[in-house]
């Protein structure tokens, strides 16, 4: 008899008569749950700890423990037009602190969403297998029972399950906050465009309030491949960047159709060096929404700071008043 | 509205200290129609995390040795808080649960009748092994919490007797099915209170998920002859007369006729959502909008393929 049976055979002989939930199919091989997922929880966890609401403050207060919301909500599939996303279809709310994976708690899980539920696991915890863990969805919920066991089977060892989520956390009276499914999709330094139309992202700079940096390189250029491995991946740069700038990619050597601030249709090549007169790469040039140019800036940027430094000239304006050597020195 | 929102609201309910789970309890109180006759009144609305699923009238009749139970509620927490409403009126022992169709808001309490014995008409039993998880599914996601520990239990098969003695009443059961297929109703001779169930509503807009509307309006010609001197309708008020028969068979009739008279003038479905000014009537009804929507969404598409059958589609300028 697996697990999941004799779970199965525990859970319906509870009622003392015969409930309807046809029992086979509830659970896969593996033993996670696969249906119905509002249903009443068992009183153990499938691994590590079982909390109530008051175990759950004394943790929060003792441990700084890693909250985890795993409430489900629509997944939009990724199409030609449209990438994977989160739909929420009503605003959610919970324990503040908590980071809110949705959907990990199927029994089932793409390869997409397992990776979601890995990546996320292990940044959260630093890459600390024995960072206490603690995770919920809402009462009479299966998804975060599901959860617990796959962190189990990933080697987290200090786990909890909070089956009341929530709706028990509320009925304590306990404050709830809004909250936001953590994106499917680091954020990256250059936004995604099916295709180079700059009237519509000029459109997007203007409507958001945001300038536009191109950033235009080769396939064989060095230093845009060490600035794209280095800088251009830093944390702290993306979230610089993301707030006053949206930062788009040119192939200097594509003969790749693009459209001009003039909406004329061109080749990046030509764009890039009869348009603009790039002749070095990497090349940054800043412009604002009416694609009046702000900043060039030719060549290695290479390291976290000078990038921010160089972010900030530009957001701030400062290159009115200062050449940028002297605002890189902190003049 | 946010969580925390519904659950302040839910504490002033509190009162009732309820050992069910805090802040959130239904209030039963049960309304006596006639002597020994009692119904729990639920709100003329849509299931919410407000109402917990209670907008359903349930009932129960004290027999000389027994008690009758007529529905059993939207969730084990309402089957229990109606097993305890029915302690403090008296405590006669349960003698029998009737379930009148198989929609979630008249047989998911019923874990709460636990030794009693639960029956349903054949079809009802049929519908409920079928997709009775499936309205549980649903009903967690439209109130929640509320459906704490919630499973599905299933009537025994009841085959049809128009006369019953349960409890030492005599009960006459009515076996309709154009509400949901399979619709019992139970008229208590003694008291002369008929529990009509579904088959009519009073001042709340009827639901037609599972409606065949020309076999509901024979239902009603069936229920004007019974001679209740109480009617229990599914939803709304309880009344002595014929007016909810006779409110639920023009609303009915208006439906079909007017949603007929429009697919025969070509009207697309999208049209159809905004309601015929003839059924000015019944716009007061309560939460008329949404479920004359809902109404249109269930039945247009079949009278949209009788009218095109019939070739009787007027064609629209082009």
């Amino acid at each position: 008899m697996s697990a999941a049976s004799l779970l199965l055979a525990v859970l319906f002989t509870l009622g003392g008569w015969q409930t309807n939930a046809s029992a086979e199919g509830l659970f896969n091989e593996q033993g996670y749950r696969i249906k119905f997922y509002r249903r009443a929880t068992p009183d153990v966890a499938p691994a590590g700890r079982i909390l109530d609401t008051a175990g759950l403050q004394q943790l929060i207060r003792q441990q700084s423990p890693i909250l985890i919301d795993v409430q489900a909500i629509t997944l939009r599939p990724e199409t030609a037009e449209f990438g994977l996303a989160w739909l929420p279809s009503e605003p959610r709310y919970h324990i503040a602190g908590s980071t809110w994976l949705p959907n990990v708690g199927y029994g089932e899980l793409q390869p997409a969403m397992f990776d979601y539920l890995v990546k996320n696991l292990d940044r959260l915890s630093a890459g600390d297998k024995s960072r206490p863990l603690v995770f919920y969805c809402v009462l009479d919920c299966w998804m975060s029972w599901n959860v617990v066991r796959r962190a189990a089977e990933l080697g987290y060892s200090n786990l909890y399950w909070y089956p009341e989520g929530t709706d028990g956390w509320a009925d304590a009276g306990l404050e709830l906050v809004e909250a936001t499914p953590y994106p499917l999709s680091d954020p990256r330094f250059f936004t995604p465009f099916l295709r180079l139309d700059l009237p519509d992202i000029l459109k997007l700079a203007k409507a958001s309030g945001r300038d536009l940096l191109l950033f235009f390189e080769t396939a064989q250029c060095p230093f845009c491949k060490r600035m794209r491995n280095t800088v251009l991946l830093d944390e702290h740069v993306i979230s610089r960047l993301s707030g006053d700038f949206i930062a788009v990619a040119v192939d200097m050597q594509s003969s790749d159709d693009m459209i001009d601030a003039d909406g004329n249709s061109v080749s990046m090549a030509n764009f890039s060096s009869r348009g603009q007169r790039v002749v070095r790469t990497p090349t940054m040039l800043f412009y604002d929404a009416q694609f009046n140019l702000l900043h060039r800036h030719s060549g290695l940027v290479a390291t976290r700071d000078e990038m921010l430094r160089l972010l900030d000239f530009v957001a701030a304006r400062a290159y009115e008043t200062h050449s940028w050597q002297s605002f890189k020195r902190g003049n | 509205m946010s969580t925390r929102v519904v659950a302040l609201g839910l504490l002033g309910l509190l009162w009732l200290a309820s050992p069910q789970a805090a802040g959130r309890s239904y209030d039963l109180a049960p309304l006596e129609v006639a002597t020994d006759v009692y119904v729990f009144m639920g709100a003329d609305e849509h299931f919410s995390f407000a109402n917990g699923g209670n907008i359903v009238n349930t009932g129960f009749i004290v027999g000389d040795d027994g008690v009758i139970v007529i529905d059993s509620g939207p969730s084990k927490q309402y089957g229990e808080a109606m097993r305890r409403a029915i302690s403090r009126v008296t405590d006669k022992p349960l003698a029998q649960v009737f379930i009148s169709h198989f929609h979630p808001d008249h047989f998911l309490g019923n874990q709460g009748f636990a030794g009693t014995p639960i029956s349903a008409l054949p079809d009802t039993v049929r519908g409920i092994r079928t997709q009775g998880e499936l309205f549980n599914d649903a009903m967690y996601r439209l109130v929640g919490p509320w459906m704490k520990g919630t499973e599905v239990v299933v009537p025994e098969e009841m085959p049809f007797r128009s006369r019953m003695r349960v409890a030492g009443r005599n009960l006459r059961l009515l076996e309709l099915s154009g509400h949901s297929g399979s619709d019992l109703a139970v008229f208590d001779e003694k008291s002369g209170v008929l529990f009509a169930a579904d088959s009519v509503f009073f001042e709340r807009t009827p639901t037609t998920p599972h409606a065949d509307i020309t076999q509901w309006l024979r239902d009603l010609d069936v229920l004007t002859g019974i001679p209740f001197r109480v009617l229990v309708p599914g939803h709304g008020p309880v009344v002595k007369d014929q007016r909810a028969i006779e409110q639920t068979a023009a609303y009915l009739r208006w439906l079909h006729d007017s949603l007929k008279s429009r697919a025969q003038q070509g009207d697309s479905m999208a049209e159809v959502l905004a309601p015929d000014a003839s059924g000015q009537a019944f716009f007061d009804l309560a939460v008329f909008a949404e479920e004359y929507r809902r109404s249109v969404a269930h039945l247009y598409p079949a009278i949209e393929q009788d009218a095109l059958r019939e070739g009787r589609v007027e064609q629209s300028e082009p």
